[in-house]
């Protein structure tokens, strides 16, 4: 969809696609679920192993519940977010959160709702195998809708830009100069974070429906890498210097670097966590590129000689920005 | 923080530090609670030594504007607000000297040798 020139009908329409729709889709899927739980067995397959065998079971009702819950709080918490984000810049990308969020409905749901039809008018849970065929079709369908999201989804240009280019600061013979701060997760995507993990959690107790050890662990040790990572990704000492622009966790790793001979170009703009990086912490977009996201808001962005790109969530980025400009044009003398 | 220092000024480069440090608090740039990045992240940025740094740093202890805390490093003090409300008057009373004629070293000199409350 090409640009709109009215901020607000651009919102509106993410809304509608990426929030209103999906949440209907997943309420439709749990509405069809439950009228037909008179034709299930009490107790249903919720997992299967490798060979198609069900090996995991629950009451019936846990697929109703599990559809519109997990649906609605994947597609509230990110659609949310990402609408949050929005308040401290002028101009609105929002297309790739509805592709995730119609996208998730397209899989999610509809994987959930056929995991359910195969056991209508089943005679017993233990019959009822699956092959990949479902898995394959519900994630086509979903890759499809996510580019019917995209597609769906106006963006909103300021006619401004939203990145501002800072006039360097003018370093004189001989002197030294340095830019120092300290950037920290806030509330908000500690928020997300926690939040995340609740819903990652939830649906893991509902659907793991086994004793397996390994299952276990496993989880135990991915809950672990995410703590341990989001630990060492919440608080970043930023630096400008003469060598250039340094971002490194207290923590010590990780860190990134930035050589003044590398630098192309030196801008100040406005993130969205949700909406530009897909979340908080280091961050890898496709569009963006490397990304320190600790909160919305102002940030500092640099382009290399060989077009990489690396943003971080700083106060005051104008003052770092100018003095990395300054540098820059130093080493161009 | 920005910090910009000429080490072939005369003024001696940890002075040069504090008044960074101090003209940030006066335009109320660091506030108090504000921790200041430790004294080795200063001294690899600006390529000096790292004793150069500490002395700035005791200095504006000594001066009541940082407390330097184990563990915590130098942190920018409540009463280093007390400063940024004297700042409309350090600029009045600086632009009435230049008009005086009066050098800021005498100035200077007359600010530290005005007599405490108290003292006849």
């Amino acid at each position: 969809m090409p640009h709109s020139h009215d901020r607000a009908r651009v919102l509106a329409r993410f809304r509608l696609v990426g929030l209103w729709i999906p949440i209907a889709l997943f309420a439709a899927f749990a509405v069809v679920q439950m009228a037909l739980l008179p034709r299930v067995p009490e107790q249903v397959a919720v997992h299967w192993d490798a060979s198609g065998r069900p090996d995991g079971f629950a009451a019936a009702w846990t697929y109703p519940l599990t559809t519109f819950l997990l649906g609605l709080g994947m597609v509230l918490l990110i659609g949310g977010l990402a609408l949050a984000g929005t308040r401290k810049s002028t101009s609105v990308d929002l297309r790739f959160v509805s592709a995730v969020n119609l996208g998730t409905a397209g899989f999610l749901g509809t994987l959930l709702m056929w995991l359910f039809l195969l056991q209508v008018d089943a005679a017993a849970p233990t019959g009822v195998s699956l092959g990949m065929w479902p898995v394959v079709a519900t994630l086509a369908l979903g890759v499809a809708l996510g580019f019917v999201g995209w597609t769906l989804t106006p963006r909103y240009l300021s006619p401004d830009g939203d990145a501002a280019t800072p006039e360097p600061v003018a370093l004189r013979d001989g002197e030294r100069a340095a830019w120092l701060g300290t950037t920290t997760l806030s509330r908000a995507g500690l928020g997300a974070i926690a939040a995340g993990m609740v819903l990652v959690i939830g649906s893991l107790v509902l659907v793991l429906q086994t004793d397996e050890p390994i299952a276990i662990w496993t989880t135990v040790g991915a809950m672990v890498l995410v703590i341990v990572a989001g630990v060492v990704c919440s608080v970043f000492r930023v630096r400008v210097d003469a060598s250039g622009l340094t971002v490194r966790s207290v923590a010590g790793w990780p860190g990134f670097h930035v050589p003044t001979a590398e630098v192309r170009t030196v801008e100040v703009v406005q993130v969205n966590p949700m909406g530009d990086f897909g979340g908080w912490g280091w961050r890898l977009s496709p569009t963006h590129g490397t990304g320190v996201v600790m909160r919305t808001g102002e940030a500092l962005r640099v382009t290399r000689t060989d077009g990489r790109m690396f943003t971080v969530t700083i106060d005051d980025a104008t003052t770092a920005a100018a003095l990395l400009r300054g540098h820059q044009q130093k080493t161009r003398v | 923080m920005l910090i910009r220092i000429d080490p072939t000024s005369e003024e001696p480069v940890f002075a040069q530090l504090a008044s960074s440090i101090r003209a940030d608090v006066g335009a109320g740039r660091l506030k108090p609670g504000h921790r200041l990045p430790s004294a080795k992240e200063v001294a690899e940025s600006l390529g000096v030594n790292l004793h150069t740094v500490l002395r700035a740093y005791q200095e504006l202890r000594d001066e009541g504007l940082v407390d330097i805390r184990r563990g915590r490093g130098a942190v920018i003090t409540d009463a280093a607000t007390a400063t940024t409300h004297l700042e409309a008057d350090v600029r009045a009373l600086v632009r009435r000297a230049e008009e005086l004629g009066v050098s800021r070293a005498t100035l200077t000199g007359l600010v530290r040798d005005f007599p405490t409350k108290g003292d006849s």
